[in-house]
């Protein structure tokens, strides 16, 4: 109960927040505003409405994840520091509310707050898609591609694709790991360490591929290596939650879409756990 | 918290430590997996530039730090050609040229990428229709990097050379190129550009049938290396003393060349200098086995191959002195080229014929027999070794559209013309005859060989210039094939792939109109 307490005196606190309510509504603004320029955007005009809600939808995806930057990030350097400026901790702690029941509430309240902001951004974002895409109609692509010839009439385009909730759902799981993380980071440093250290460990996670080819590159010393490995294996995987061109592209591999958010899940709540387990320790020997 | 409650806590931050680290090892390959088919997407060469990416380099790209995204951009390109995703590799070749123009590496090898290795799953033939695109590549690399002889270079020797079989072409990029210096990649100060591009210079003149200009050019590849050579022996820093064996390697090829004038045009002029040259070569090999020889009392030395057979060219030359000698290239040879070809299942030919390039009985009395040895060598091989005597050469084929021709691109781009059909390749001849089924109907290369076009020219031909003739057959029909004739298939205009006609050389070729019906 103590834990719940204290995660929603989180939520309520962050959502009162303006810099949030700010991205929120720029967000959503965006995605919505999305439905008229995603034309311009259009590339290619054999594919008609399909490449553009192709693009609508990496439009609304790459929105979610930068907007889930910020709010991670701004939500989680706060958590515990402004606590400790403001002095509120020594009233919390002051009650029979142990050191880990406020972690894991703080925590709670966080990625609640998170799951608040990206469903909000979510329904909106799978709303639009699915406004575009009533009753567009599109070339028969597969007759197409199988005959090699054009002009051979039009198909329904599909109204609601499945892959817009599983890429909502991915985005949402590495903002819950990067909260996670930042939370870590809230035990020993202040606010703004904390927001560039949370953001250049979600940086180097999103860009661990090119973290690996540094460690496999022809002339890197054995310390080096290890050093790559070791970073490689232990910051969290950032660009395996990020697949849009994946869901852009379902054709192009993961056989079941739902399998891998549920390995990505599994991976997220570990990872969060740990953050979590290696937070408790260190607040525990804090002094606050 | 005392010590007691913090241990449970620090083994389960060990355990999921452990399960994250596992969980990646177990998912990685999953996942290169995943990306490298997202990537591959439209086929891998069609789709837009950015889809083809990932994001993380696109965003990366977009800070200040261009050339170090362009080098980690590289490495992972390295990432995939180990990988044998060479469909991935040409958009990072696209992205790092934009961000670093000045990496001639990425030129260089994305180049070769689309020369070489986008080939057909049945028979490993590359993809010609990306030819444009690498050619464009280097050109926009050398108007990038003017001032430097590396793509120059490449674009004469790789390309032109080895891809297209065009040395003319070839020649004039090679030319340029040794008309500009190195540059150290560290500090960009102008460097010497290496020895081997001015040798290939005089290679080139050769190919070509440009002798005098190949002898002008190996007397002033060797004064450059002696040059070099002092140089280098005047600098106190070199301790580990000066490497020579470019002189060497200079003398050896200019006294070849000179032998080879003499054998093939009955120059006897050029046959002495040869062997003076060549006696020069003997020298050091001479001196270093008299050596060995005295150290080891006692033991048996082979004398030095290159010392025996100048020993034998000298007494080759001394028999033909005075005597009236147009060398072997001066007697007429007919080929009795013949070739036909048939469908025999869909998309494939049995393309199949005879060529009676050089009899074996003639190696025996061909002047260069004295410093080759070819024939006595061989001599002793088993009957079934002998019937393929003339191995070495080999046939070429081409079939294209009726009226392909290799798009010129002005800016680099990698997507091609799907609906062209245009292949070649080349087949063995052994023992006088060559045979060859080409399959072209794998449904995996569809795609490669759509046969849109509703006529197709198929040419099948014998050049005299390598690398479809070696050197023994040339010493009998002359760089140029001077000595070909055949009643039916002499060509002396030009073959396919060459961009202009070489006035004064023999070609065999034979030239087949083919309705789609025909290979369908």
């Amino acid at each position: 109960m103590i834990i719940w307490a204290i995660a929603k005196t989180t939520v309520g606190d962050a959502l009162r927040k303006k810099v949030l309510q700010i991205f929120l509504v720029v967000t959503i603004g965006l995605i919505v505003l999305s439905l008229s320029f995603s034309q311009t955007l259009s590339f290619s005009s054999q594919r008609g409405v399909s490449a553009d809600l192709m693009m609508l939808k990496s439009f609304g995806l790459g929105l979610m994840a930068l907007a889930g930057i910020f709010i991670s990030l701004v939500l989680g350097v706060s958590l515990i520091p402004q606590e400790i400026e403001r002095r509120t901790i020594y009233t919390i702690l002051a009650k029979p509310v142990t050191r880990y029941e406020f972690i894991i509430g703080k925590f709670l309240g966080a990625i609640l707050t998170l799951a608040i902001t990206t469903g909000l951004m979510g329904v909106v974002f799978i709303a639009t898609v699915v406004l575009k895409a009533w009753g567009a109609e599109q070339p028969a692509l597969s007759k197409v591609a199988a005959q090699g010839i054009t002009g051979v009439g039009t198909e329904k385009v599909q109204v609601f694709d499945m892959n817009m909730l599983w890429g909502v759902i991915l985005i949402y799981l590495q903002f819950m790991v990067l909260s996670s993380v930042v939370l870590l980071f809230s035990t020993i440093f202040t606010s703004t360490v904390n927001f560039f250290m949370g953001a250049a460990v979600y940086v180097v996670g999103f860009a661990s591929t090119i973290v690996q080819s540094l460690g496999g590159a022809e002339g890197a010393g054995p310390f080096l290596k290890i050093f790559y490995k070791v970073v490689f294996y232990v910051l969290p995987r950032f660009d395996q939650f990020n697949m849009p061109n994946q869901l852009l592209h379902p054709e192009a591999s993961i056989a079941n879409m739902g399998i891998y958010t549920m390995r990505m899940f599994l991976y997220a709540v570990v990872y969060a756990l740990l953050a979590l387990v290696l937070a408790i320790l260190i607040f525990q020997n804090r002094e606050v | 918290m005392d010590e007691r409650s913090r241990k449970p806590l620090i083994g389960l931050a060990i355990v999921l430590l452990i399960f994250v680290i596992a969980f990646q090892a177990w998912q990685d390959p999953h996942y290169i997996h995943i990306r490298a088919k997202e990537r591959s997407v439209d086929g891998g060469n069609n789709g837009d530039l950015m889809a083809q990416l990932p994001g993380e380099f696109a965003v990366a790209s977009l800070t200040g730090f261009k050339e170090v995204v362009a080098g980690a951009l590289w490495i992972r390109a390295d990432d995939f050609f180990h990988r044998g995703q060479y469909q991935a590799i040409i958009p990072i070749v696209r992205l790092v040229t934009w961000l670093d123009p000045h990496n001639i590496d990425v030129y260089t090898t994305g180049a070769w990428h689309l020369d070489y290795n986008f080939v057909d799953e049945a028979n490993s033939m590359s993809d010609k229709r990306y030819i444009p695109a690498s050619i464009a590549l280097l050109k926009e690399g050398i108007r990038n990097n003017p001032d430097i002889w590396d793509l120059y270079f490449e674009l004469g020797w790789t390309h032109y050379q080895k891809k297209m079989m065009d040395d003319q072409q070839a020649l004039i990029w090679i030319e340029k190129a040794c008309k500009k210096h190195g540059s150290d990649p560290n500090t960009g100060q102008p460097i010497d550009r290496p020895e081997f591009v001015d040798r290939m210079l005089a290679h080139s003149y050769e190919k070509v049938g440009r002798f005098d200009d190949a002898i002008k050019q190996w007397y002033v590849s060797l004064k450059d290396v002696k040059d070099i050579i002092k140089k280098e022996k005047q600098n106190k820093d070199i301790e580990a003393g000066v490497d020579e064996t470019s002189v060497d390697l200079c003398n050896r090829n200019l006294a070849l060349l000179y032998l080879r004038l003499a054998w093939r045009y009955g120059n006897m002029d050029y046959y002495e200098k040869g062997l003076k040259l060549a006696e020069e070569v003997s020298k050091p090999l001479d001196r270093n086995w008299e050596i060995v020889k005295a150290k080891n009392p006692g033991q048996k030395f082979p004398e030095p191959d290159w010392s025996v057979a100048t020993k034998a060219a000298r007494a080759d030359y001394e028999s033909r002195k005075g005597k009236q000698w147009a060398g072997d290239a001066a007697k007429p040879l007919d080929a009795g080229f013949q070739v036909t070809w048939m469908r025999v299942a869909p998309k494939v030919l049995l393309i199949k014929g005879k060529l009676n390039l050089i009899p074996a009985s003639e190696y025996k009395d061909l002047a260069s027999e004295a410093f080759t040895r070819w024939y006595r060598d061989n001599a002793s091989a088993t009957a079934e070794r002998k019937q393929l005597w003339r191995d070495g050469s080999r046939v070429y084929w081409r079939l294209e559209d009726y009226d392909y021709k290799m798009p010129t691109l002005n800016t680099f781009s990698w997507r091609i013309n799907t609906d062209q059909t245009v292949a070649w390749d080349s087949i063995y001849v052994g023992g006088g005859a060559f045979s060859s089924r080409i399959d072209l109907g794998d449904i995996r290369d569809a795609e490669m060989y759509p046969f849109k076009a509703k006529k197709y020219k198929l040419t099948i031909w014998v050049s005299p210039i390598q690398p479809g003739v070696p050197d023994y057959v040339q010493d009998r029909i002359g760089w140029k094939g001077e000595a070909l004739t055949d009643k039916n298939c002499l060509d002396t205009t030009t073959v396919p792939g060459l961009e202009k006609p070489i006035p004064g050389f023999h070609f065999l070729k034979k030239e087949f109109i083919l309705d789609r019906r025909d290979i369908i």
